[in-house]
């Protein structure tokens, strides 16, 4: 049991992994963008965030990591992202996300990585 | 008495004179014999003896004198002679020595000839009455003669000339001839110095030939040769005046900078000023304007030379226009080229994580459906089930642009045209596009008709244009989410504008926005494919449409689709 932020701004989607973690027992908080999710995160800092790497809006989600990173360091960040190059793999890796999930990612994938890196 | 001995010699006027005294005493004598009677003729002989001799004393005193004056004169005049022989002489030797010819002629014959003469024209006395002048020279060169000949008579001073002149051995010669007018023993003559020219003219058609080739070289080489002075062109071969497509006459008349392209000129006298400072100056390009007022690039080596004693540049000049509009070409296909691989790998790139956000959404929706079924309300099912429904349709739009995009590059995109209608049609787009951009609240939608007819189209093609626009319209503007769509079909046109108050488009990317894979550089990460206003353009072009954009940065941007007008011209 812990809570959980999920930073995604396609809906569908957005909607369905915060379902799964809380059907899973989690307390899970939703944000559309970067910016709402920093927010969120500064309201109440969370044990673990989801974040989407491609957002509209001026935020993007390695923009987010980073502010995290500094604010919030000791929590865990696992990124969601549509693209598909190594590279960005490793650009989520050194700027201190934990995981990296790409799209589209399964169940078992999601849930494993939560569970990893919550204490 | 001088002029008797003069006139009759020393000794022939003495022995005269002599005579004449002896008769005179003779005669006298006779006279007294018979005269004179016996006694006195003694003494009359006497007188007879001594009166002619009384007589003539004086003038054999006379006589003497004068014959010692001739003696005088005879020695003076032998002395003279003997000097005048012996210059003769020596002038006869020099004429001799010299390899010069020299004959003098006479009523077309030769009355003297020097040892040269006799020697190389094989001249001797005896063949001198018999030979004219004219057999030593070459036919062809014998109107030469005759014309020098014409204008000597006719007073003219005539310069010494070249012809070819038969030697002894047959062999031909060439000589340079010169002619003066003497007086030869009292009368007229022709004095020739003929002097032998041969090495000379070896050399000189040697120089001829070599000035020649060097000529032909020149004048046909594929470089056109320049020579400029002063801005002023002082030569050209004919290759240049072929390359620079102006007369000879044109050419040298104009100044040169006049008919270069006006940013090239100083960079023309920059180069003359480096390389009259002793700078090397590289091979450059240059403009020119050909007298078809056709611009042409030309390739320019320079280097100064001395041309007539004054300094001047020669220039060896290429048109290299062609080539370098090949290379331009051959650059800019590459550089297309290469946009064309960017932009390919943008398209997947982009193409890929289209296709996996929806597959993300399908895989989500699927899974918590197939794991938390019983945990889940109907509505929740409902949704995930709809869910997967967006995404397929998602998936499906995007291969219908990649398809289509297919289609156009293959140019087999063809309008099935029928009657439209306008609003039906709107509907149906934003009631597909309201899931992901709350279409049907944020578009604001008008549609005016007049009684025309209205043109007919392709309603797939329709749709899948205003499809693309208002969802680049909804994607894009973000910063006021509100969207105009303005239908007005006005004279059996149709004039459908998209508007929102979005990002904008960057000027710079403004003329490009229709071009395949092309994406803005403010599009940030708004995900998209760079496809839909391509595929805009060839759905709207195939229905014989026009699309066109207007766009303020930051503002917002607009787009008209205008069908069915007769050859509607493009408005920006």
């Amino acid at each position: 049991m812990a809570y959980l932020l999920v930073i995604e701004d396609d809906a569908a989607i957005r909607h369905n992994v915060a379902r799964m973690l809380q059907l899973e027992g989690h307390e899970v908080d939703v944000a559309p963008s970067g910016a709402a999710g920093l927010t969120a995160c500064r309201v109440r800092p969370p044990q673990l965030v989801l974040c989407d790497v491609n957002m509209p809006g001026g935020l993007d989600g390695w923009q987010v990591l980073q502010t995290l990173r500094l604010e919030l360091p000791v929590v865990p960040v696992v990124m969601l992202t549509a693209l598909s190059e190594g590279e960005s793999m490793e650009k989520a890796l050194a700027l201190g996300a934990v995981a990296y999930l790409r799209k589209p990612f399964t169940r078992v994938d999601l849930l494993g990585a939560v569970n990893r890196f919550l204490g | 008495m001088e002029f008797l001995v003069t006139r009759f010699g020393v000794w022939r006027t003495a022995l005269s004179l002599t005579a004449v005294v002896a008769l005179a005493s003779v005669v006298m004598r006779w006279l007294i014999y018979v005269v004179m009677s016996e006694p006195v003729r003694l003494s009359g002989m006497v007188l007879a003896g001594v009166m002619p001799l009384a007589l003539f004393a004086p003038l054999l005193v006379v006589i003497l004198r004068a014959m010692i004056r001739l003696q005088h004169a005879e020695d003076a005049t032998a002395s003279v002679l003997g000097e005048r022989d012996e210059l003769a002489q020596r002038y006869a030797t020099v004429l001799n020595a010299t390899g010069d010819i020299i004959v003098v002629i006479q009523l077309e014959r030769v009355v003297y000839a020097n040892a040269a003469a006799v020697d190389r024209l094989d001249l001797p006395s005896d063949r001198r009455q018999t030979v004219s002048v004219l057999d030593f020279v070459h036919a062809d060169d014998r109107e030469r003669v005759a014309s020098s000949r014409r204008r000597r008579m006719a007073g003219e001073q005539v310069e010494a000339y070249r012809i070819r002149v038969y030697v002894a051995d047959g062999s031909l010669m060439w000589a340079l001839i010169n002619v003066s007018l003497i007086q030869w023993q009292h009368r007229a003559a022709i004095l020739i110095v003929i002097t032998d020219v041969s090495e000379l003219q070896r050399l000189d058609s040697a120089v001829a030939d070599s000035e020649r080739r060097y000529r032909t070289l020149v004048e046909n080489g594929s470089d056109g040769v320049i020579v400029e002075r002063d801005d002023r062109f002082i030569y050209l071969n004919r290759t240049a005046e072929r390359i620079l497509g102006r007369s000879r006459e044109v050419l040298y008349a104009n100044s040169i900078n006049s008919m270069l392209h006006p940013d090239d000129r100083l960079r023309s006298t920059q180069s003359y000023a480096r390389r009259k400072a002793g700078d090397v100056v590289e091979p450059y390009e240059l403009r020119f304007l050909r007298g078809d007022d056709t611009m042409i690039t030309l390739l320019v080596k320079g280097v100064l030379i001395d041309w007539e004693g004054e300094l001047a540049c020669l220039f060896f000049v290429a048109d290299v226009t062609k080539r370098r509009e090949a290379e331009r070409q051959v650059v800019a296909a590459l550089a297309h080229e290469r946009q064309l691989a960017e932009l390919k790998n943008r398209f997947v790139s982009m193409a890929s994580h289209e296709l996996r956000t929806p597959l993300a959404t399908i895989l989500s929706a699927s899974e918590l459906m197939a794991h938390y079924a019983d945990q889940l309300s109907v509505q929740e099912r409902e949704a995930a089930a709809g869910d997967i429904n967006q995404a397929v349709q998602r998936m499906e739009a995007l291969l219908q642009d990649v398809l289509m995009l297919g289609r156009v590059e293959a140019g087999r995109l063809v309008a099935k045209l029928e009657s439209v209608d306008m609003a039906a049609l709107l509907a149906a787009v934003l009631h597909e596009l309201n899931t992901q951009f709350d279409a049907v609240e944020r578009v604001h939608t008008s549609i005016t008709q007049d009684t025309s007819t209205a043109p007919l189209l392709d309603v797939g093609l329709m749709r899948q244009a205003l499809t693309n626009l208002i969802s680049n319209a909804c994607k894009y503007g973000t910063t006021d989410p509100r969207v105009n769509v303005i239908a007005q079909l006005q004279a059996g046109e149709w004039r459908i504008t998209v508007t929102d108050r979005g990002i904008g488009i960057p000027p710079d990317d403004l003329p490009r926005v229709f071009e395949g894979f092309h994406r803005a550089a403010n599009v940030a990460n708004i995900s998209g494919t760079g496809l839909g206003l391509s595929i805009v353009k060839s759905a709207v072009e195939a229905q014989g449409g026009t699309v066109s954009v207007r766009s303020s940065l930051g503002k917002g941007t607009s787009f008209e689709i205008r069908l069915g007008a007769p050859a509607a011209p493009i408005q920006d």
